[in-house]
């Protein structure tokens, strides 16, 4: 072993400087009122913390230090045992196992010399406790810039100097202890606004979600501080009912209804429609419609679905689903829209109407209460063919416009003051005016076909989440002195691996949201910091 | 869901069970005059595929199939597999044909699921047929055959609409649900995690009819644009090059549904926790079909026309092996969990043996048999006499 520089420096290894494990709190306490943490104090038979991280190099084999006990074979186990020994770190994180290269070929093999480092350690720690706060800052400072100049380890030239911290900073690394919180914090690094989207508790369910648009209702009942979700499986539908945190609390399948000596219908949508004096739960599936009370707990009405003109190639099912005034609408495979009078209790619910505008089967429907005297329009239906149809509800629905589609399906459809959000088969979305049906916005937002929107009315955005994986939030506003619609992207999020088949937000607001996959079976839930 | 979904079904999973036999048949290959009685040689191997794609593209089969109809059960099309692999002097023990059976839906989901835009389900279903009569290329009657079918399938399909393929894809998606066998070729390809999922790229051409993403045009009242704006997407995608053929011949560029298997790698599968798959597979099935036996049957009354040869006489049964080696396969037997619904049900499918015995005899009397030749010369006399020895 060659002869080890020695170095007249300032020391680098200030306290704390190698341990980027260590709590900032603790080392911040450390530089300022001068007390050693209980780590630095003497280590009884452990492995130096420094031994690993030092980049000085050792000085000289068997320097003995006074006080520490150990001798040679002790030094060599606590060498082999460095390798085994992980818990170095705060929390137990695995701190660097390897010296750097270059300084290995100097470690003597008979006794470390990190006694000598402890006895540093105590000298510097008792100069802190003797000057002033400001003076135990700049010379840490001036450390730190010189350990970075001088170093040869690439980890203290980063710019982010992950040992070093102001007073009161958290390092990334500090503040993600478990794996999967340090994988889920994604930031927004778009202009404007910097969002940043937490992954939440997942809620499990007990089968997967089916690949069918629209796939997710969530209905929020912030008064009993509740969230229910609804996915459809297959031949079965789960709602699960979760606290705020995410914690399920409980759970029910429903199944469609089935004539006797058949195979089980498949479910094509579930949803929960907000009438002004109840709340119903909707099942369509390819035998018929069925409306429950909205805990699922009690089935209210069967409409069985009149297969009559169907050539056989056809399939026979409802899909498209939305509440309008005391009305429920639900489209089917040949593109007429049932309209259903709900009395306010009990269940004496009506077939009243029969809205015939499209050629071929609905895909979605939605609707808003018409509040602002702009906002004339009621209901929007859309079909495979990307035809939209504006409707006016009343005790007559009354068709106000027809928007016609462009070759790919209309998949999902929303409604907001007056704005029609249309997303398509082949990744666009389409913003229209409802009442004259104009084209205001064309963005090309997904890479594949979109499967779900939804609306935070209170705010005015909207969800629209594709099979590319991809969920993305838009600004929606009207421009007051024109009365031009304009849209800006505030967020996207990537969901990975994971066919979206549905997404919704969670409150009024917007600023939580719930999604769905293909063969996922969990509801993914995310929400803004 | 979809009645239009089963033609294009079988005709994928028929095509990656190929795949997998012409792998493996390739890989126990042994030059003919070398080979014992019980081994495979080149000439075998072109037999089975032979035997079983004339049995697929039986004319009254692919009829029925294209009749719209609901999917078959899980059960019954397993079952139509088995008896298809069976169709020639291969034989498969359970084991195997469990192996063959998740090879070929695990495929068919990776296939399903990476389908750019949901029309293009077809192009790897020509993808498939063109690689089968890659297989039959010296057999024309059998090229003719398979040719038919894709011109039934260009009339059922080519006018469909986007949003009626989008309906095929779910049906088929709907089919797969729940399946997470691990594939170590797609392990190894890094196409599949660790979890059995796979890995949806966001990165590559986006599909054709779709714009790259990252564009918001604004319009005014009248429709003229007044503004255009650009945001980040996360992908990283490029436009479309070009569309995939829909005709009997032509470039299907996608290259989902080609022969992945051509490389000579050796695959495996592995079923991830068993428990896992029959808790998902035990839901399914909780109402007993009562239409399956009348499924079956019908199936039984279509193969009717299936010759079954016995392992009898001169020619034995081979056995083919989808594992590396026989030990492997017994233990693969052993570990098969006990309660997987793939009961044998046996259907008598023979043909009417009497019937041809007859035939066999008349045809006999008709034999004519050979007239000696008589040479000019002595010496071409004795010479032809030598020949003939």
């Amino acid at each position: 072993m060659g002869e080890p520089e020695q170095d007249s420096r300032t020391p680098v290894c200030m306290p704390g400087a190698h341990l980027p494990n260590c709590d900032a709190e603790q080392r911040a306490s450390a530089r300022l009122d001068g007390t050693l943490p209980e780590r630095w104090k003497e280590p009884r038979g452990k492995t130096c913390p420094e031994r690993e991280e030092c980049c000085f190099p050792e000085e000289g084999g068997g320097a003995q230090a006074e006080g520490l006990g150990g001798d040679l074979d002790k030094g060599k186990e606590q060498i082999k045992g460095v390798k085994a020994s992980k818990q170095l770190g705060a929390k137990g994180k695995k701190v660097a196992k390897k010296m750097p290269g270059e300084w290995r070929s100097r470690t003597s093999t008979e006794g470390h010399s990190c006694r000598s480092h402890w006895a540093k350690l105590r000298m510097e720690a008792m100069e802190l406790r003797s000057t002033s706060p400001s003076r135990r800052q700049a010379s840490f400072e001036a450390a730190w810039i010189s350990a970075r100049a001088h170093c040869p380890r690439s980890r203290f030239r980063q710019e982010s100097g992950p040992c070093y911290l102001g007073p009161g900073e958290m390092p990334q690394r500090q503040a993600m202890r478990s794996q999967k919180r340090r994988k889920d914090l994604r930031v927004e690094e778009s202009r404007g606004a910097l969002r940043m989207f937490r992954r939440e508790r997942s809620i499990p369910l007990r089968g997967s979600a089916a690949a069918l648009c629209n796939n997710l209702s969530v209905l929020q009942l912030p008064v009993h501080n509740l969230t229910h979700f609804g996915v459809v499986h297959g031949p079965s539908a789960q709602l699960v009912s979760a606290a705020p945190e995410g914690v399920p609390l409980a759970q029910r399948q429903l199944h469609a209804k089935e004539r006797a000596g058949v195979s089980l219908p498949l479910i094509t949508q579930v949803h929960w429609c907000v009438l002004p004096f109840r709340i119903l739960l909707v099942l369509t599936s390819h035998r018929g419609i069925q409306m429950y009370e909205s805990d699922g707990s009690v089935m209210v009405y069967w409409h069985a679905l009149n297969s009559g003109d169907a050539s056989p190639v056809q399939a026979v099912f409802a899909r498209g689903i939305a509440s309008s005034g005391h009305f429920i609408c639900v489209g089917t495979w040949s593109g007429r829209v049932l309209v259903f009078d709900v009395p306010a209790k009990g269940p004496n619910i009506v077939l009243s109407e029969e809205l015939a505008g499209h050629l071929t089967s609905v895909t979605d429907i939605a609707s808003e209460h018409a509040q602002e005297q702009d906002c004339i329009a009621d209901m929007v239906t859309a079909d495979d063919s990307g035809l939209l149809c504006v409707w006016r509800s009343g005790p007559e629905f009354k068709l106000l416009t027809r928007i016609p589609g462009f070759g790919a399906p209309c998949t999902s459809v929303q409604l907001w003051q007056g704005i029609v959000a249309a997303g398509y088969g082949n990744g666009q979305l389409r913003l229209y005016e409802a009442s004259t049906g104009t084209l205001h916005a064309q963005i090309n937002a997904h890479a594949r076909a979109i499967c779900a929107l939804d609306l935070a009315p209170m705010v005015g955005k909207l969800l629209s989440a594709a099979e590319d994986t991809f969920v993305h939030i838009w600004k929606l506003n009207r421009n007051l002195k024109n009365g031009c619609i304009e849209v800006e992207h505030c967020h996207g999020e990537c969901v990975p691996d994971t066919q979206v088949c549905g997404a919704r937000f969670c409150d009024p607001s917007g600023s939580s949201l719930a999604v769905t996959g293909y063969d996922l079976a969990e509801i993914l839930r995310f929400s803004s910091v | 869901m979809s009645m239009r979904t089963l033609p294009l079904l079988f005709l994928n999973l028929g095509g990656e069970m190929l795949y997998i036999l012409d792998q493996r048949l390739r890989a126990q290959n042994i030059p003919g005059d070398k080979a014992r009685r019980d081994e495979w040689t080149e000439v075998d191997r072109k037999r089975v595929l032979h035997d079983i794609i004339s049995t697929m593209f039986n004319k009254n089969f692919i009829e029925e199939l294209f009749k719209p109809q609901e999917l078959y059960s899980k059960k019954a099309l397993r079952t139509i597999y088995d008896r298809l692999a069976h169709a020639s002097i291969m034989r498969l023990n359970q084991a195997s044909m469990d192996k063959l059976y998740d090879l070929m839906t695990m495929a068919l989901k990776y296939q399903v699921l990476l389908c750019p835009r949901p029309k293009d389900v077809l192009l790897v279903t020509f993808n498939h047929l063109d690689a089968i009569k890659g297989f039959i290329r010296d057999n024309p009657a059998l090229v003719h055959l398979v040719d038919e079918t894709s011109q039934q399938l260009i009339e059922a399909y080519g006018g469909l609409s986007a949003g009626e393929f989008q309906l095929i894809r779910q049906t088929l998606l709907t089919f797969f649900q729940d399946l997470h066998i691990r594939v170590s070729i797609f392990l190894k390809d890094k196409v599949q995690n660790s979890n059995g999922r796979f890995v949806l790229p966001v990165s590559g051409p986006v599909p054709w009819e779709t714009e790259v993403p990252g564009l918001i045009r604004m319009f005014d009242h009248k429709g003229k644009e007044v503004k255009r704006t650009e945001f980040r997407h996360g992908g990283n995608y490029i436009a479309a090059l070009k569309e995939g053929s829909f005709e009997l011949y032509g470039d299907r560029v996608l290259k989902l549904g080609t022969n992945m298997y051509s490389a000579n790698r050796p695959v495996e599968t592995h079923t991830s926790g068993a428990s896992k798959n029959l808790a998902s597979q035990s839901q399914q099935s909780i109402a007993p079909n009562p239409l399956a036996k009348e499924e079956l049957n019908f199936l039984a009354k279509l193969m009717g026309g299936m010759e079954i040869r016995k392992p009898s006489g001169p020619e034995p049964g081979f056995r083919l092996n989808l594992f590396t080696t026989d030990e492997e396969e017994e233990q693969a037997a052993l570990t098969r969990p006990e309660e997987l619904p793939h009961e044998v049900v046996n259907i008598q499918a023979t043909q009417d043996q009497q019937r041809n015995q007859e035939l066999a005899r008349i045809m006999g009397e008709f034999e004519v048999t050979d007239q000696p030749r008589w040479s000019a010369s002595k010496g071409d006399d004795l010479l032809a006499m030598m020949d003939e020895l």
